[in-house]
């Protein structure tokens, strides 16, 4: 989950002709990431592990980092497994 | 707006912050993310900057770079500069060390302003122009002089008794020039203020107001609330990166920090109504949103009206080179209609001339140039005398004297009431989510990479109000050996990425054997962008 998280940012990046290696505690805005790259990271992510994420949900704490964001899809895993349907 | 309380202008910015500490230094001057500086310790830190700049010989117009991201270190350091005698001069902290570097040398900058996520970048730059200090950086981040803020502190708090005068630098803003360089804009304590003081009244700012600061300081944008709330003796509520790029951060901080007045690009507001899970929010405290840098999606602007109704709209508009010229207090939009809104009428005290492509003055109702006379008028482009000229029309007066208006570019209609409507440009500047970028410069941005024959650089609009820059290039034949096949359009992506802002990078780079052509054999811009529009989906999606 890390690496593909990692690696679509890393793709991102490419796309706008930036090679940039992503550690999992980089902060991600000071490297620069965008209010549009952070739209379709947010879309790949619902896509490729089949989770929900709510507007509310797209903070700083929560995807400030690859890191972080790895913690809140195993928060909403476990989540989910709790509530029936 | 409510008439705010009457006060005596000041003359130089760091004045504005004397006042508001004598008056209530207990006030809050500025905040982030819970953090709060009171008016009397900014006086104390900025003095503290100042005494620190003057030690290291800073005087009377020089220049201080600020290449941070946001802080309310950065921002007393700022004032410091200023109360130092200094320009305060800010750079894009996501640029590229070649654009930043540009900077650097162009203003010749020897003491600079930085934070610890900058320490890489300010290392590298140090070895390639002479810096003398960077305060912000601990010892042994970069082979300079380095003063971290806790050391900062220790200097004398006493004012550092620069005498100042309206007409002494403030601040240098780089915006995107056309030669292929960006450029300076000069801006003195006096046509800083003149725009402050007409703004804070316009829109009766009061100390009790909390105004956001959301875009960064490279953007004039910002001078509204830096200086507008400076006057006031209103609090200055930063929103860090993260905060103005997440939706919901930023809507958690408006809640959390009780703001009253919000200062944006559109394109950060078409964010916020989109997925700034405003159903979750208390946005109550907030009377005055305004916004400016580019056209508002009408249908947009209506919506967050009806999701903020108790408060008002306003639309700001004015190159950086003349701060601010017009508002536009928004009225109630018709459910019916998309039509954009105008950019509204001028300050008290400027004036306003339409005029066609010979500087005479167009007929009410006609598309002409808009030239502005003002007193927030920028002193010049900095070293760029002739291009300062080009950017004014001299009007003799009937007592032999001279009016100087600057030329916006703007292409503009006059309406019966004295208002304003927005047309579009004459040349090749654009907007892209309130950024100015000339196409001019990106294109030689990437003509400098050595295998680009010619590169063709276009915008396309977005569907959202705002436009995306894309570029198509030939390469040069019969270079030596198949040079072609070693270049593709992701090098090209990554050349045009060390040397533009972000922003002005295109979204793609095509190499084409030939470019379309007008019948006058120029590169057909309109076809390229007719083309991209008919091709591609070019509408990011907003919900």
């Amino acid at each position: 989950m890390e690496a593909t998280i990692a690696q679509f940012i890393e793709q991102e990046f490419r796309d706008q002709g930036e090679d940039i290696a992503v550690a999992a505690d980089d902060d991600l805005v000071a490297l620069g990431f965008d209010s549009i790259a952070y739209v379709r990271l947010v879309a790949f992510i619902a896509d490729q592990f089949a989770v929900r994420v709510p507007d509310a949900d797209v903070t700083v704490e929560q995807f400030g980092s690859v890191r972080a964001i790895v913690g809140y899809l195993e928060q909403r895993r476990a989540e989910d497994e709790t509530v029936p349907g | 707006m409510t008439a705010p309380p009457h006060r005596e202008p000041v003359r130089v910015i760091p004045e504005a912050i004397t006042r508001a500490a004598t008056a209530a230094p207990d006030h809050a001057a500025v905040t982030m993310l819970g953090a709060t500086l009171s008016y009397a310790e900014l006086e104390r830190r900025s003095s503290a900057v100042a005494n620190l700049l003057r030690s290291r010989g800073v005087g009377r117009g020089d220049r201080v770079g600020l290449f941070a991201h946001k802080s309310i270190e950065l921002l007393v350091a700022m004032h410091g500069a200023m109360k130092a005698g200094a320009a305060y001069v800010p750079i894009n902290p996501d640029a590229p060390t070649g654009y930043v570097r540009h900077i650097l040398e162009d203003c010749e900058i020897r003491h600079l302003v930085s934070g610890r996520s900058k320490r890489n970048a300010v290392a590298e730059l140090s070895t390639q122009v002479g810096l003398a200090t960077c305060l912000g950086l601990e010892p042994g981040d970069a082979p300079v002089e380095c003063v971290g803020w806790e050391e900062v502190w220790t200097s004398p708090h006493h004012d550092p008794d620069v005498t100042l005068t309206g007409d002494d630098l403030a601040y240098i803003i780089f915006t995107s020039g056309s030669t292929g360089r960006p450029k300076g804009i000069i801006h003195t304590h006096r046509s800083a203020l003149a725009y402050a003081e007409v703004a804070a009244a316009t829109f009766g700012f009061v100390p009790d107001d909390r105004i956001t600061n959301h875009a960064p300081l490279n953007f004039d944008l910002s001078t509204l609330e830096l200086f507008g709330g400076a006057v006031a003796g209103a609090t200055v509520a930063i929103v860090p990166e993260g905060h103005a790029r997440l939706p919901a951060s930023f809507s958690q901080l408006l809640e959390d920090e009780r703001v009253t007045v919000i200062n944006a690009v559109p394109f950060a507001l078409v964010q916020l109504l989109h997925r700034g899970a405003l159903d979750d929010r208390d946005l109550r405290a907030i009377r005055l949103v305004l916004f400016g840098g580019e056209v508002y999606p009408t249908r947009d602007l209506r919506t967050l009206m009806a999701r903020l109704p108790h408060a008002r709209f306003g639309n700001v508009y004015g190159p950086a080179e003349v701060n601010g010229c017009t508002y536009l207090i928004v009225p109630d939009l018709a459910a019916d209609s998309d039509e954009p809104i105008s950019i509204g009428g001028l300050y008290p005290g400027m004036e306003a001339m339409v005029v066609d492509e010979h500087d005479r003055p167009v007929a009410p109702g006609d598309i002409g140039e808009l030239l502005i006379r003002s007193d927030a008028h920028m002193l010049g482009y900095w070293r760029q005398p002739l291009a300062t000229e080009r950017s004014r029309l001299r009007r003799t007066r009937p007592d032999g004297g001279e009016d100087v208006f600057y030329r916006t570019g703007d292409l503009v209609i006059e309406q019966s009431d004295g208002t304003y409507s927005f047309v579009g440009r004459g040349d090749r500047q654009i907007k892209t989510r309130g950024h100015r970028v000339e196409l001019d410069e990106i294109e030689t941005a990437i003509g400098s990479h050595p295998e680009v024959e010619q590169a063709v650089v276009y915008a396309v609009p977005d569907g959202d109000g705002s436009q995306l820059i894309e570029a198509v290039v030939t390469l040069l034949a019969g270079g030596a050996g198949d040079a072609a096949a070693d270049v593709d359009g992701q090098a090209l992506l990554r050349h045009a990425a060390a040397r533009l802002p972000k922003y002005a990078v295109p979204r793609q780079i095509r190499i084409v054997s030939s470019v379309p052509r007008t019948s006058t054999g120029k590169a057909d811009r309109i076809a390229l962008v007719e083309a991209a529009m008919r091709n591609t989906d070019t509408h990011t999606p907003t919900s």
